[in-house]
C-alpha cells in the first residue's frame, strides 16, 4: 500500500513535469474512453437493463405465427381466446402496433388527437398507475357488437385515458381533468385518468381508449400485439406449452382461420429491442475499435517517453529498483492517466447520452433518457483501469529491459531505429488496420444510404403537400354524405391556386403502411391450408395516379363512374399483375377480395398502375390493389397536393375551405412527403452518420499516431538522416525515405484491414441496403480515403526531415 | 574536375558566424587554405577552435558565412542543396570520430549506401563494395551489423564506406577519437596505406602524435590558421 502510494504520488508529480504530454493523453484517453461509456449507456439500456416496469421479467410478447413463421399481429378473437383459457398468465393484454388520428371538438377549434386502442388490462399488465384517476374497468372493455359494416363511422368508447402531456396542454394539469368530456369525432370520451410522464408503449399517444372486442369480428384479420404478465413462478416454455396446446384447440374448433396458426411468445423486452440490437452493437463495435486506436497512440507516446526515460531507468536500476518494480510504477504512471481519461471522458459521455435516445429512436423501450447511473460510471471506471494497463504493460516491459552500465556510460556509436520503433510502427499498422474496418464499414453503410435516398419510389415525392381526415359519424353516417363531402372538398382544392394536381387515397405510400388483406382468383379461393395471398388495399378517389405521377401501364384508371351499382373496379400494381396473371394480360380478369364483410366482393381489374413503395422506402414493391372510393366509402381519406406554392398558404386556404362545409374536422399544417420520407429513413440515416462520425474521428486519431510515430521517428533518426546526407542523400532521397516508411506500414495496415473487413462487414448484411458487405467501391473508396489521410499525416515529418542539417545532426561544434 | 591552379580545394577568406539568441560566434576567420590532389593535411587545434567547421564546410555540409570555397572548379556557394548533395557524393568521403554507422544496415549495406544515391547499378556496386572492403580488411565481416563489430573493426567499415565511391578527397574528423591506442594505430596505418596509394586526405585532430601522420599540419586557433608546417617524416 506504502509502495502504491509512493507510485502514485510518483505518478502524478511526472504528470505535472510534463503536462504536454499528459494533455494530449487525458485528452485522447477521454475520447476514447467516453464515447466507449456513451455508447454503454444505451447499449445497458437497449440489451441488459430491465425495462420501467415492475417485475420486468414476467412480461412477455405474443406474436402470430403462421406454420412455424413468426409474424406479428394477433387477430382480436384470437386474443380473447387466448386471454380466456391461459392459465399461465396472471393477465394478457392487447396493443395496436401504433395510433391513430382523431378530431377532437369543443375547443376553440378543431384538434387532431392521437389515440390508441387497447385492451382494458394493458396498464395494469405492464404495472404502470395512473397519476390521476384510474385506468379501465373489465366492464369498459366488453364487447360491443358493431353497429354496420366497415363503410361506418367508427363508435368510440365512453372513457378514455389521457398521456401526461395533453392533460397539460388541454387541460392545465388541472385535478378536475377526471371526469370532463372530450368530443372525439363528435363522440362524448369522459376522461377518468391521466398517465404518468413520460409513459408510452408501441408508439406515443395523447388518449387511450379501451379496446371494445365485436363478437363479429373476422379472425382471420390480424392488428394486435400480445403483452402478458406471467404468474410468479411460470416460466416462459411452460407458459408456451399451455399457449401451443390453446392454438392448437383453436386450429381445430376454426381450421379456415387457424389452420397452423399458432402465438410465440418472447419476453417482452427481447421483443421490442430486436430490431435496435443490430444498430447498438455496431455503433459499440465502432467506438470499441476507436477505443483501440486511442490507446494505440497513448501506447506509442509511452513508448517513445520511455526511450527519453532509459537513462532515468537505468539509474533506478543501478540504485536497486528491481525490474518488477519500475514496470509496476511505470504502469501505475499509466492507469493514472487513463483513470484521468475516463474522469473527463464522462463529459463526452454525457454529451452522447443526450443524443443517443432520440438518435437510436430509443423511446420504443420507454427510454427518454440515459443517465450516467453507478453501473454506467463503474463501466467508465473499469474501462479506463483496463485501458491504463493495456496501453502501460507493454511499453513499461520494453523501457524496464536496459543495460543500466550501458545506459549510463552514455551514448551509442550506430544511429539505430532499434525495436521500439517497429513496436511503435506495428501499433500504427494495427490502428490503420481498425481504421480501415470502420471505414468499410461507414462506407457500406453511406453507399447503402446513398441507395435508398436514390432509390425509386414508383412516385414523384417532390412539391407533394399531404394531409389527412376521419369524418365523424354525424352528419356523415350516410355514403352519400362522405362521398359528397370528400368529392366537392377535392374539387375545391383543385381549383386552389398554385395547386398543380391533388387525389386522395385511404392510405398514403409511406406515411400509411400496413393495411393487407386476402385476395384470390375466382378459380383459386383460399383452402383449408391456408388463407392465401394478401396484397395491400387502397381506395381512391379517380385522378390520385396522377397526382402521384404513378404512371398507368395499362388499362384505365378509376373513374366517377365506378360506383355502387357499377362492377366493382380495381386497378393493381404490377407485382401483383405478375403474381396472379403472370404472361397474360390482367384486364379484365377478376379477383376477389375479402374485404372484411361476410362475403367476398369480386372485382374486375380494369387497370395496372407502376409498382410503388408503399410501407416504406427499403421495403421491395408488394402487391398492391385500388378500387374506388365510391363504391367503399370509408370515413377516413389522405390528402395529397402537388403545388409549388407555399405549404402555410395551401395549408390556410385549406383550412378555410374545409371549416366553410365543417368547423370540426381539424386540419394541421400540411406534412411535406419528402419531410415523411426522410423521417422513414431516420434510422438508416442516424445509422450511417453515427458509424461515419466515430469512423472519421478514428481515422483522425489513426492520422494523429502515424504523425506522431514518424515526427518521433525523425527526431529519433535525426543522426541517421545526418549521416546519409553526409553521404550525398538528396532532399527526394530523404523524402522518399520518411514518407516510404509511413506509408509501408500504411500499406501493411490497409492489407490487413481489407482481409479483417471482409470478415467483419458480413456482420452489417442486414443492415445494408442494396449494397454487398464485400462491395468493393466502399472497400477501394475506405482505403483510398486512408491512404490519403495517411499521405498528409506522413508529410509534415517528412518535410521536418528535410530541414536537418547534416551539420547538426552529426553534433559537430 | 578541372582544378584550378592545381589544386583540388581552395579556400579564400572563408569565415563562419553563427548566431545564437543574437549572439555572433565567429567559429572561422579569413581562413586560407589550399590542398592539392594527393595532399594528406592534418588540421590541428584545441577543441573549440573551429576545426570540425572549417572540416564542414570543406565536406559541403555548411556554407560559409563569408569568402569563396571551391571544390575542384566548382565554387561551393553556387550549388543548390542538391547539388551540393551530388558534388558530396562523388567528391567526399567522410571518416567520423564516432564511426557514423547506420545500426540497421549491415557492413555490406553501410559501405553500399554512397553507391546507391548515385543510382548506381547493383551489379557495379557489388564489385566496388567488395573491393572497398577487402581494401579495410573488412570483407569476411560485410554480413554483420555494427553492432556486432568492435570500434576498431566499425572505423574500418566507416573508411571503406568514405572510399567506396572514389572520392576526390577523404574527410578526417577525428577518426582515432573513439579508439584506444592499438587500434587508433591501425587506423592510421591504413590512412598512410591510402594516401600512399594517391588517395588525397584532409584529417582533424588534436592529438599530435597522429598530426604527424600527415605530410602537413595546419593549426586553427580561435577559428583562425596561426601556423601551417610541413611534416618532414610520416610515421
Amino acid at each position: 500500500m506504502h509502495t502504491l502510494w509512493h507510485d502514485l504520488r510518483l505518478a502524478l508529480r511526472g504528470l505535472v513535469k510534463n503536462p504536454g504530454f499528459a494533455v494530449v493523453t487525458v485528452l485522447t484517453l477521454a475520447l476514447g474512453i467516453g464515447a466507449t461509456t456513451g455508447v454503454f449507456s444505451a447499449l445497458h439500456a437497449v440489451l441488459l437493463a430491465s425495462m420501467p416496469y415492475p417485475e420486468p421479467d414476467r412480461l412477455v410478447m405474443g406474436r402470430r405465427t403462421q406454420d412455424g413463421t413468426v409474424g406479428r399481429w394477433v387477430s382480436m378473437l384470437d386474443y380473447l381466446d387466448y386471454r380466456d383459457q391461459t392459465s399461465s398468465f396472471a393477465s394478457l393484454a392487447a396493443s395496436p402496433g401504433g395510433s391513430f388520428p382523431l378530431a377532437s371538438t369543443g375547443g376553440d377549434r378543431p384538434e387532431r388527437v392521437d389515440t390508441q386502442i387497447v385492451s382494458f388490462n394493458l396498464f395494469s399488465t405492464l404495472g404502470v398507475a395512473p397519476v390521476l384517476g384510474r385506468t379501465f374497468t373489465a366492464e369498459e372493455g366488453a364487447p360491443v357488437p358493431a353497429a354496420a359494416g366497415p363503410q361506418a363511422p367508427m363508435a368510440l368508447p365512453s372513457v378514455g385515458i389521457v398521456s401526461f402531456g395533453y392533460w397539460q396542454r388541454r387541460f392545465g394539469g388541472s385535478q378536475d381533468a377526471l371526469g370532463r368530456s372530450l368530443t372525439l369525432m363528435g363522440q362524448p370520451v369522459t376522461v377518468v385518468g391521466v398517465m404518468p410522464e413520460g409513459f408510452s408503449f408501441q408508439g406515443s399517444a395523447d388518449v387511450w381508449l379501451p379496446m371494445q372486442p365485436d363478437p363479429g369480428e373476422a379472425r382471420r384479420f390480424h392488428n394486435w400485439l400480445l403483452v402478458g404478465r406471467l404468474k410468479p413462478g411460470v416460466g416462459l416454455a411452460a407458459a408456451q406449452s399451455e399457449i401451443d396446446a390453446i392454438s392448437g384447440r383453436l386450429a381445430t374448433l376454426y381450421p379456415d382461420s387457424n389452420k397452423g396458426k399458432g402465438l410465440h411468445l418472447d419476453p417482452l423486452h427481447d421483443a421490442l429491442v430486436e430490431n435496435l440490437r443490430p444498430q447498438v452493437l455496431l455503433i459499440m463495435a465502432a467506438v470499441a475499435l476507436m477505443l483501440l486506436i486511442a490507446s494505440g497512440n497513448v501506447a506509442s507516446l509511452m513508448l517513445a517517453r520511455g526511450v527519453t526515460r532509459r537513462s532515468e531507468l537505468a539509474m533506478r536500476v543501478a540504485l536497486g529498483a528491481s525490474r518488477a518494480r519500475l514496470v509496476r510504477q511505470l504502469v501505475t504512471e499509466s492507469v493514472v492517466l487513463a483513470l484521468l481519461g475516463g474522469a473527463t471522458g464522462l463529459l463526452v459521455a454525457g454529451l452522447l447520452q443526450r443524443a443517443l435516445p432520440t438518435l437510436l429512436g430509443l423511446d420504443a423501450l420507454a427510454i427518454a433518457s440515459l443517465r450516467l447511473d453507478w453501473r454506467v460510471l463503474a463501466f467508465a471506471f473499469t474501462v479506463s483501469l483496463l485501458t491504463g494497463v493495456l496501453v502501460g504493460l507493454v511499453p513499461a516491459l520494453r523501457s524496464t529491459r536496459i543495460s543500466p552500465f550501458e545506459e549510463l556510460k552514455g551514448g551509442t556509436r550506430t544511429a539505430t531505429s532499434g525495436s521500439g520503433a517497429r513496436l511503435r510502427m506495428a501499433l500504427v499498422a494495427a490502428q490503420v488496420t481498425m481504421s480501415l474496418v470502420l471505414l468499410v464499414g461507414s462506407s457500406l453503410l453511406i453507399r447503402s444510404f446513398a441507395k435508398l435516398v436514390r432509390t425509386d419510389l414508383g412516385f414523384d415525392p417532390d412539391n407533394l403537400l399531404t394531409a389527412s381526415f376521419a369524418l365523424p359519424p354525424q352528419p356523415y353516417a350516410s355514403d352519400a354524405a362522405r362521398i359528397q363531402f370528400f368529392d366537392e372538398m377535392l374539387a375545391e382544392i383543385r381549383a386552389l391556386p398554385g395547386v398543380t394536381a391533388a387525389g386522395m387515397v385511404s392510405r398514403l405510400p409511406i406515411l400509411g403502411p400496413g393495411g393487407d388483406i386476402y385476395v384470390w382468383t375466382p378459380d383459386k379461393p383460399p383452402t383449408e391450408s391456408g388463407l392465401g395471398q394478401t396484397a395491400y388495399s387502397r381506395r381512391v378517389l379517380p385522378g390520385y395516379f396522377a397526382t402521384m405521377r404513378m404512371p398507368l401501364v395499362a388499362g384505365r384508371d378509376i373513374e366517377a363512374a365506378d360506383r355502387v351499382g357499377a362492377p366493382p373496379a380495381l386497378v393493381i400494381n404490377q407485382t401483383m399483375a405478375r403474381t396472379f396473371f403472370p404472361n397474360e394480360s390482367p384486364l379484365g380478369r377478376k379477383l376477389v377480395v375479402d374485404m372484411g364483410d361476410d362475403t367476398p366482393v369480386t372485382f374486375d381489374v380494369v387497370g395496372v398502375v407502376a409498382d410503388a413503395r408503399i410501407g416504406d422506402v427499403a421495403s421491395v414493391p408488394y402487391l398492391t390493389m385500388y378500387q374506388s372510393f365510391y363504391q367503399f366509402p370509408r370515413p377516413r381519406l389522405a390528402l395529397a397536393i402537388r403545388s409549388t406554392a407555399d405549404p402555410q398558404g395551401i395549408t390556410r386556404a385549406l383550412r378555410e375551405l374545409v371549416w366553410r362545409r365543417d368547423k370540426d374536422i381539424p386540419v394541421e399544417e400540411l406534412a411535406t412527403m419528402t419531410g415523411a420520407i426522410k423521417s422513414s429513413m431516420l434510422a438508416q440515416r442516424t445509422l450511417a452518420g453515427t458509424v461515419t462520425s466515430f469512423s472519421l474521428l478514428a481515422l483522425l486519431l489513426a492520422a494523429v499516431g502515424l504523425f506522431g510515430v514518424l515526427a518521433y521517428q525523425v527526431n529519433q533518426r535525426q543522426h541517421e538522416l545526418g549521416i546519409r546526407m553526409a553521404l550525398g542523400a538528396r532532399r527526394g532521397h530523404v523524402l522518399t525515405a520518411i514518407l516510404g516508411q509511413g506509408l509501408k506500414v500504411t500499406g501493411i495496415g490497409l492489407a490487413a484491414g481489407v482481409v479483417a473487413g471482409l470478415a467483419l462487414t458480413r456482420l452489417m448484411e442486414g443492415l445494408l441496403y442494396e449494397v454487398a458487405a464485400t462491395d468493393p467501391a466502399s472497400f477501394l473508396v475506405a482505403a483510398a480515403c486512408l491512404l490519403a489521410v495517411a499521405l498528409l499525416a506522413c508529410l509534415a515529418p517528412a518535410l521536418r526531415a528535410l530541414r536537418i542539417q547534416p551539420m547538426t545532426a552529426l553534433h559537430y561544434e | 574536375m578541372n582544378e584550378q591552379n592545381g589544386s583540388l580545394i581552395q579556400m579564400i577568406g572563408v569565415g563562419k558566424v553563427f548566431l545564437t539568441d543574437e549572439v555572433e560566434t565567429h567559429a572561422l576567420a579569413d581562413v586560407h587554405l589550399e590542398i592539392a590532389r594527393g595532399d594528406y593535411i592534418a588540421i590541428a587545434g584545441p577543441s573549440g577552435c573551429g576545426k570540425s567547421t572549417l572540416l564542414s564546410i570543406m565536406g559541403l555540409l555548411d556554407t560559409p558565412t563569408s569568402g569563396q570555397y571551391i571544390i575542384g572548379d566548382t565554387p561551393a556557394e553556387k550549388l543548390s542543396a542538391s547539388e551540393r548533395a551530388k558534388l558530396r557524393n562523388r567528391a567526399i568521403g567522410f571518416v567520423f570520430q564516432n564511426f557514423n554507422l547506420i545500426g540497421d544496415l549491415t557492413v555490406y549495406e553501410n559501405v553500399e549506401l554512397p553507391l546507391v544515391y548515385r543510382d548506381m547499378a547493383p551489379r557495379d556496386r557489388r564489385e566496388r563494395v567488395r573491393a572497398s572492403l577487402e581494401k579495410v580488411g573488412m570483407e569476411h565481416r560485410s554480413n554483420h551489423y555494427p553492432a556486432q563489430l568492435s570500434g576498431g573493426q566499425q572505423q574500418r567499415v566507416a573508411v571503406a564506406r568514405a572510399l567506396v565511391g572514389r572520392p576526390l578527397i577523404l574527410l578526417a574528423d577525428e577518426p582515432t577519437g573513439n579508439l584506444d591506442s592499438r587500434n587508433g594505430e591501425s587506423v592510421m596505418v591504413l590512412l598512410d596505406e591510402l594516401h600512399r596509394e594517391g588517395a588525397t586526405i584532409c584529417m582533424v585532430t588534436h592529438d599530435p602524435r597522429f598530426a604527424h601522420h600527415a605530410k602537413r599540419s595546419v593549426h586553427l586557433f580561435d577559428g583562425r590558421i596561426v601556423d601551417e608546417s610541413t611534416v618532414a617524416a610520416a610515421s
